[in-house]
């Protein structure tokens, strides 16, 4: 078989070889300079991943995204979705530096997972072909199985991985199964948007296969009743661990889940999306009314990304431009909040020991910062303005009313408000309650290497979660044109029921708001 | 001198600066600020001395025939809505705005002395500078959108004024009472503004009679659309000027202090909403049955006003109920086509009721907070300047040639006998009760003995607190005092107990001869009284140079008549022999047989309670608004309280129960987790298959 390199357009992959050589080079530096190193791995991962965001953000528009023979788009949709895996997987090692030496592991291997992860991420970020989407859906699982159960001591840590692994297993199954599905109705054809017009007549079977596949990525995306391991893992697993698989491989989960739907699935538009409606709802009560039950701040906050998951399938689910763009920044404000709460609880359990939610009473009187950051990031996640992530909600819900998905923005804003309790109880908690016996306790005496990482991660996140809300007009209009030079989307829009343009090049045009 | 008008925005900005000073000021220093009395009263009465003389050359350079100058700038412009800012001075803003900073002038001076021994004497000057600017402001809107800002500020303005003593229960009511009956009108101006520019889509005063006129020919828009909304635009003077039904908030705003009745509630704020006719005047002349209602609206004003006027004893009450009445003339003017008599009026109305405010305040503080006038009398041996200008107050308002007054109610007059003969009738009988009332008034304060240590009096007074129930309203006769009918409202007495409250005077010794007020209350009043002697003669009416003046301004020619010396004597004739009768038949009652007027009130008993209770206004709206909404307010709460909280509690609750509940769901075997997947997945394939 002869093939043109130049037709490879292998150079739309740069940030991912940046981060594969990051991998190699972490690894090389550890193997041979051994513990005498170990302190500069985290910073020679955070800086990989910089260079990588670097080149990455120059690729926002490319004459020809199609590389690897349409394995894989690097077109603007990916591009968002990996620059939100790679600034996830920064802020996760920012976090991490404080835990892995605290918890006495080895440090090489958990950037090298934690690289392993970012990459099958933002691989799946990209993926159009379904051999291609299978490998780095198994990259990115597999290397979370192992970073879950990384911390080999804890039999808590044990039991997550296993769990998690048993369950990944059956749902890459699922997943498995309806693409093999889609292989045979297609014809042997494994590019997503080739398998889309051979389906389009076959009606039961290609609905059959679709469930699968949404079964599948919906296990990535935590949302329910394909969740059930999403409390488990979260409260056994290392914090940095959750905090990554909480955003940076949910993200990769809807990047997979719009490429997927919108490339595979044009022609059943009605069908996905009735699915992700269901779905959405389902996460969003079942999310926001467990949650309010917790008493480990892990667990709640697991709770809280399946429904904050639900919150961003109501973009998924209208499947309309303002949809999408909504979800994107939705994705993006969540990235800083949720990784913004989960660094507070790194280093509240690092200084106390415990993720209890009773043991952050009274924090205020100790550690007004710590304070500050976790009371801002959940009010943010909460919806209450002006920060981002009311902003965020706003948007979301208001394409859905654009879209006359009142039933969704129903239950999004009845759910919102029960998730203001159990937010804000927490926020109560710290500022008036009298303080816990933990925080009596509570020292910055033992504090070492790695805190003032962990303080600057947090420092960014606020800040973003405070200014993003500001920002949020020049945001939209990026996702806006992201979405717009994304042609699978513009593709969709025409073959969508409610789709107000007769053709693909006029889409972008009418679009104009 | 054309920069006196480019710079004229400076004229609002400049006492917003001061007001600002001292603001920032009492925010970061509040106990330094507290203690610059000087500083802060030389500020904002440099500020507005230099605005004033500003306006003096605006005044100048408009009378030798400056055309009228407007700047404006686009401030928001939203979906094709464009909302323009900026200035225009034209001869009516020229003379709106010397008078209004001559009179804010003096009567900073003045306050400077009344206000002396007060504690809130800083924060006084600073709300005096911010009204002075939003007033000012007021004048020189170019549009409807701008003067409706304005418009509330004044608003806002008065309300601290009135409630500036807040402790006291009566003035905070009074605050409160006048910042929502004023609601009420400036809602329907909002409207009507709203409305008149989805006719005419522009907000500037020069476009929108044109367009209205446009419209109406062309019948794009039904009439009766456009009388709503004219109606509307005229609710918010209605309000601000104290039109019947809206007048009820003006009386009691007089528990303000003296200074601020004399600015606000007498000389400039309640005479925007006459300034606002007269800016929308072109447009309400285009639309039939406008007009006719302004008209008929000022004439029972000016009569209820001066009827109520007669049976007050409270020298600041009187004093308001003659403002409502002086401003229903006004308004009548407006409505029968007066536009230049209507702001004549105002501008010689401004002049003598401000200085009747001041010696008012004058008296007050002579006797020692007592506002009373049946315990007062004879203070003419005692205050020989207060009791002179405030002489010449009562002369110019009872139309007695050549005051003032004189020969701007004659113009109205006049023009209302051209229009209507019950109009007129309705003008001169009140003109003629003006006369009697404001006579009474100055006799039973300056004439006679003084009563202040009478015990008999003091007797009497205290006597009539019988007569008064709990809402205010005199029930009849239980004992009648000897001099005069008239009953003390509770509200007064009390006021007169917290006299004492508001520490100045205090330091003047309580009982006592009274005495003359300090050169700083006195000389505003000698002021004043120059302008209410000779104003006048700038309008007369064979030589109309302040109608000429507004016209050339305005461009738009009212009804002019060619001067008539019958018609001249036969109306000046009349009116001033009315008010000569109404003086002489005061004189005869109060003077040569005070034992007359209780008999007289007794013999009339149900006139005499329905004019001492205000044509039984306050109850009316006690009865139907007040009750009502407290009635509404209460089933609210109740729905509240049972219905919503119910509801929110439960589903509270029931969130919690399930939350509660479905966490054991996560029993922490993967098998099940799976087994659930696989269910899932079921459930999910059968939902599509089915649909």
């Amino acid at each position: 078989m002869n093939i043109d390199l130049a037709a490879l357009n292998a150079g739309a992959l740069w940030p991912e070889y940046i981060v594969t050589i990051t991998l190699v080079v972490v690894l090389l530096v550890d193997l041979i300079s051994g513990r005498k190193a170990s302190w500069s791995l985290p910073y020679l991962t955070l800086l990989g991943l910089g260079i990588a965001t670097a080149t990455l953000l120059p690729m926002w528009i490319l004459e020809n995204p199609v590389s690897f023979l349409g394995s894989f788009t690097a077109d603007p949709l990916s591009v968002v979705f990996r620059a939100f895996i790679l600034i996830s997987a920064a802020l996760t090692v920012l976090m991490s530096v404080r835990y892995i030496n605290q918890s006495s592991l080895a440090t090489a291997e958990f950037y090298v997972l934690l690289l392993g992860a970012t990459l099958g991420a933002m691989l799946l970020s990209g993926s159009s072909e379904m051999a291609m989407i299978f490998v780095a859906l198994e990259l990115l699982s597999i290397t979370s199985y192992l970073l879950s159960g990384y911390a080999k001591l804890d039999k808590r840590s044990n039991e997550a991985s296993l769990k998690y692994l048993l369950i990944g297993a059956a749902s890459s199954g699922i997943f498995l199964y309806g693409m093999s599905l889609l292989y045979g109705f297609s014809g042997g054809q494994t590019q997503l948007t080739e398998i889309a017009p051979r389906i389009v007549d076959l009606g039961f079977p290609a609905l059959l296969s679709l469930v699968l596949v949404v079964a599948g990525i919906c296990f990535k995306l935590s949302a329910v009743p394909f969740h059930q391991w999403t409390p488990d893992v979260y409260e056994g697993s290392p914090t940095p661990v959750v905090a990554f698989l909480s955003v940076g491989s949910k993200a990769a989960g809807f990047a997979l889940a719009i490429r997927f739907m919108t490339s595979a699935y044009p022609g059943f538009s009605e069908q996905w999306q009735t699915l992700f409606v269901l779905l959405a709802i389902l996460s969003m009560v079942l999310g926001n009314v467990v949650a309010i039950a917790q008493t480990s701040m892990k667990r709640m906050l697991a709770y809280s990304s399946i429904a904050q998951a639900g919150y961003v399938m109501i973009g998924l689910a209208i499947g309309t431009q303002e949809g999408y763009s909504s979800m994107i920044l939705y994705i993006g404000t969540y990235l800083f909040m949720n990784l913004g709460a989960f660094m507070a609880v790194v280093l509240f359990s690092l200084r106390t020991g415990t993720d209890e939610i009773t043991a952050y009473s009274g924090l205020y009187q100790k550690d007004p910062f710590l304070t500050l950051v976790l009371s801002l990031c959940l009010l943010s996640l909460a919806g209450i303005p002006p920060l981002a992530g009311f902003f965020g909600k706003l948007y979301l819900f208001w394409a859905a009313v654009q879209s006359q998905a009142y039933t969704l923005v129903f239950f999004g804003l009845v759910t919102s408000v029960a998730s203001i309790y159990y937010y804000v109880r927490v926020v109560k908690l710290m500022l008036v309650k009298e303080p816990s016996p933990q925080v009596l306790g509570y020292s910055e005496a033992g504090d070492q290497d790695g805190i003032q990482t962990l303080k600057a991660g947090m420092l960014i996140t606020t800040v973003a979660t405070v200014v993003l809300g500001i920002l949020f007009p020049p945001l939209i209009s990026l996702a806006d044109t992201s979405l717009r030079a994304t042609p699978s989307l513009q593709q969709v829009r025409t073959a969508t029921p409610v789709s107000r343009v007769s053709t693909g090049a006029e889409a972008p045009a009418d679009h104009g708001r | 001198m054309e920069w006196v008008y480019t710079f004229a925005w400076l004229i609002p900005v400049l006492p917003l600066a001061a007001a600002t000073l001292v603001g920032l000021g009492f925010i970061s220093v509040p106990e330094w600020t507290k203690r610059q009395r000087l500083p802060v009263a030389a500020l904002s009465i440099g500020t507005l001395a230099v605005t004033f003389v500003h306006s003096l050359l605006i005044l100048s350079q408009a009378v030798g025939g400056h055309e009228a100058y407007t700047w404006q700038f686009e401030w928001a412009a939203m979906g094709g809505i464009v909302v323009p800012m900026g200035f225009t001075v034209d001869n009516l803003g020229a003379a709106m705005l010397t008078v209004v900073t001559g009179v804010a002038l003096l009567v900073m001076i003045y306050s400077h002395g009344y206000m002396e021994h007060d504690p809130g004497y800083v924060r006084f000057f600073c709300y005096l500078s911010l009204f002075s600017c939003s007033m000012l402001g007021l004048v020189v809107s170019p549009n409807l959108i701008q003067i409706y800002v304005f418009w509330e500020l004044v608003g806002m303005c008065s309300y601290l004024l009135v409630g500036f003593w807040f402790y006291k229960k009566a003035a905070a009511d009074a605050a409160q009472k006048a910042f929502i009956v004023n609601r009420v009108g400036d809602f329907g101006l909002l409207l009507g503004i709203l409305g008149v520019y989805s006719i005419t889509r522009t907000f500037d005063f020069p476009g929108l009679a044109p367009a209205i006129q446009t419209a109406i020919e062309s019948g794009a828009v039904p009439l009766a659309l456009v009388v709503v909304y004219c109606l509307l635009v005229f609710m918010g003077p209605m309000a601000k000027s104290a039109q019947v039904p809206l007048h009820v908030w003006l009386p009691d705003a007089m528990e303000g202090p003296t200074p601020i009745s004399a600015l606000i509630h007498a000389a400039t704020m309640v005479a925007a909403g006459v300034f606002l006719v007269a800016r929308v005047f072109p447009v309400f002349s285009e639309v039939p049955g406008v007009l006719e209602v302004i008209a008929w609206t000022g004439a029972v004003t000016a009569f209820v006003g001066a009827t109520i006027a007669i049976t007050q004893n409270d020298i600041k009450k009187g004093l308001a109920y003659s403002t409502i009445s002086q401003l229903g003339y006004m308004m009548m003017a407006m409505g029968v086509g007066a536009y230049g008599a209507g702001l004549f009026h105002l501008v010689t109305h401004a002049c003598f009721k401000a200085m009747l405010f001041l010696g008012s305040g004058s008296v007050i503080h002579g006797v020692h907070d007592n506002q009373d006038m049946r315990l007062m009398g004879g203070l003419r041996k005692y205050m020989p300047i207060t009791s002179a200008t405030f002489l010449i107050g009562v002369l110019a308002i009872s139309g007695i040639p050549p005051f003032s007054g004189f020969w701007s109610k004659d113009e109205i007059l006049s023009a209302a006998f051209d229009h209507s003969l019950v109009l007129w009738g309705i003008g001169a009988f009140t003109a003629a009760i003006t006369a009697f009332y404001m006579a009474r008034m100055y006799l039973m304060t300056f004439e006679g003995a003084y009563r202040g240590e009478n015990a008999a009096a003091l007797t009497a007074v205290r006597a009539w607190r019988q007569n008064v129930d709990r809402e205010g309203v005199v029930r009849g006769f239980a004992s009648l005092p000897s001099f005069g009918p008239g009953a003390m409202h509770t509200d007064e007495l009390a006021a007169h107990g917290h006299g004492e409250d508001h520490d100045h005077g205090e330091e003047h010794g309580h009982g006592g001869a009274p005495h003359e007020s300090p050169w700083s209350m006195t000389l505003p009043l000698v002021v004043l009284a120059v302008p209410s002697i000779l104003i006048g003669f700038v309008g007369l009416p064979w030589d109309n140079a302040f109608g000429h003046f507004l016209e050339e301004g305005s461009g738009y020619h009212g009804a002019e008549h060619a001067f008539e010396l019958g018609h001249f004597l036969l109306i000046a004739g009349s009116s001033t022999l009315l008010s000569v009768g109404g003086i002489a038949l005061a004189y005869y009652l109060y003077i040569l047989r005070p034992e007359l007027p209780g008999q007289i009130a007794r013999r009339f008993e149900p006139v005499y309670l329905f004019f001492i209770n205000k044509w039984n206004f306050d109850w009316l709206y006690e009865q139907a608004f007040v009750k009502t909404s407290r009635l509404l307010a209460r089933g609210t709460l109740q729905v509240d309280q049972k219905g919503v909280d119910g509801v929110v509690n439960f589903s509270g609750l029931t969130t919690l129960l399930a939350g509660e509940g479905l966490k054991y769901f996560e029993s922490g075997r993967a098998q099940f987790y799976v087994l659930i997947i696989f269910g899932s997945l079921l459930g999910l394939v059968a939902l599509l298959g089915l649909l």
